[in-house]
């Protein structure tokens, strides 16, 4: 991957997660080129020093209700840099934060800041939803579709939702193995975010099945701080740089407590999809292709832990490979602006 | 003065629940302001709930993120940098693009 600016063609693909927002867009030659942000903030008071530090420290902050929010990468480093004090999330297991003030107020300015203006009118754009969760029936995305639809159509886009699943296997393309040849667009997409698993069933690019399982990246990282006594960022951190599933240091107490809870997610969200699938008589004319993308995978060795518990279980379907994204962390947002495209391409017809 | 409100308020009420049509009229009432008010706190999960008595979900969630959008104005952010972009290779995609102009919406 490199860093340039191009020209873009007209399509948007908006990934707006628990943990990270990205924003993808096509160039004329075909290369996506995507923005992103994390999705976490750090409030500190107003005074003389704190504008000082947040302007000599080029962080990305904004003001608002009498209040500093550095935003993005930029919180957790402030977090970690001071030891002390929390970052709080304006979204929360995959859909907006209701404990938050002001949460969206900026949520809505940091996707603004990184969607930009349209290229054309009503450009379209494909923002992610997650599906409702089979785990949590109080759980309803709603809310978060139709704000998030309102607020894109505000500022100029002709704005439409997409299961995260399906975003995952439009940009990742998995395949079914027949008799024939191999289908494309028929398989499974898995987006293991901050918030949720998202899993999504495609035949042909027709989504056959949508669900998500709560308790992700961001329920690991707090099971592992509580139960080691260690902040939360710091648990992050530590996940982000330290953890190999493949080969655990279980003399750091944190990354053998990350270890223990990345395992019991994936076997509880494995067991939620057996579950899922096994109540429709669904069949599948071949083995079909598991991919799997988004933050939470992005940890080594999440692929070769999710094969050794899958093939440990008895899904109803054969399973011809699971293998990752090759841009898990930019999957959603990719897919989405693929089926913006589409969108824009009819409609120009 | 005060005590002169009070009395025309009270009686306005109490004429009020004398109607039949007091209830649906306060129902009216309390969806407006259950949509313009409950956002305040910034409390989504409360304010849909707020709504959806009060019927149409869709439009009420419209309302609302009108309400919350017109919030970004107060906020003041430093740009996010177009340097920060990342470029990855769209190679393979032009089977899926076929594909996916024969799908529907």
């Amino acid at each position: 991957m490199t860093k340039s600016k191009r020209e873009m063609v007209p399509g948007v693909g908006l990934d707006v997660g628990t943990a990270n927002i990205v924003v993808s867009r096509q160039c004329k030659n075909g290369d996506f080129v995507s923005k992103t942000c994390r999705n976490m903030l750090f409030e500190i008071p107003i005074s003389d020093e704190s504008s000082d530090l947040l302007e000599r420290g080029n962080y990305l902050h904004a003001k608002c209700d009498g209040k500093f929010f550095v935003i993005g990468k930029d919180a957790l480093n402030l977090v970690n840099a001071l030891g002390s004090g929390e970052v709080v999330r304006p979204m929360k297991d995959g859909l907006l934060n209701p404990e938050l003030e002001q949460s969206q107020e900026l949520l809505f300015h940091i996707i603004k800041a990184l969607v930009g203006d349209p290229v054309v009118e009503n450009e379209p754009i494909r923002f992610s939803v997650p599906a409702n969760p089979v785990d949590n029936s109080e759980m309803n995305n709603m809310f978060h579709q139709m704000i998030i639809q309102s607020f894109l159509s505000s500022i100029g886009y002709d704005a439409s939702p997409l299961n995260e699943g399906m975003g995952v296997v439009y940009d990742c393309n998995p395949v079914m193995d027949t008799e024939g040849g191999k289908i494309n667009l028929t398989g499974f997409g898995i987006s293991m975010g901050g918030g949720m698993f998202n899993v999504a069933g495609s035949y042909k690019g027709l989504p056959i099945c949508e669900f998500s399982v709560t308790k992700s990246g961001d329920y690991i990282d707090r099971q592992a701080a509580n139960a080691t006594g260690t902040p939360i960022s710091k648990v992050t951190k530590i996940k982000e740089n330290d953890l190999d599933l493949n080969n655990v240091d279980f003399s750091n107490r944190v990354v053998a407590a990350l270890s223990i809870y990345y395992d019991e997610t994936i076997r509880r969200a494995i067991s939620n999809i057996k579950n899922e699938l096994s109540k429709t008589d669904r069949e599948f004319e071949g083995p079909c292709e598991i991919v799997l993308a988004g933050g939470t995978s992005m940890i080594k060795g999440v692929s070769d832990k999710f094969k050794d518990i899958l093939s440990k279980d008895d899904i109803p379907f054969d399973v011809l490979s699971v293998r990752m994204s090759e841009n898990p962390f930019f999957s959603v947002a990719q897919g989405m602006c693929l089926r913006a495209r589409s969108d824009w391409e009819k409609r120009s017809k | 003065m005060r005590w002169l409100i009070r009395k025309v308020v009270k009686l306005i009420i109490e004429a009020l629940l004398e109607l039949d049509e007091f209830d649906r009229v306060v129902d009216k009432i309390a969806s407006k302001i259950a949509v313009t008010v409950a956002p305040v706190g910034s409390q989504p999960e409360k304010a849909r709930v707020a709504t959806s008595e009060y019927r149409d979900d869709i439009d009420s969630s419209r309302a609302l993120a009108d309400v919350i959008i017109s919030g970004t104005d107060k906020v003041e952010m430093s740009e996010i940098s177009d340097e920060d972009a990342v470029i990855s290779s769209g190679e393979g995609r032009g089977d899926v693009m076929d594909m996916l102009k024969g799908i529907g919406d």
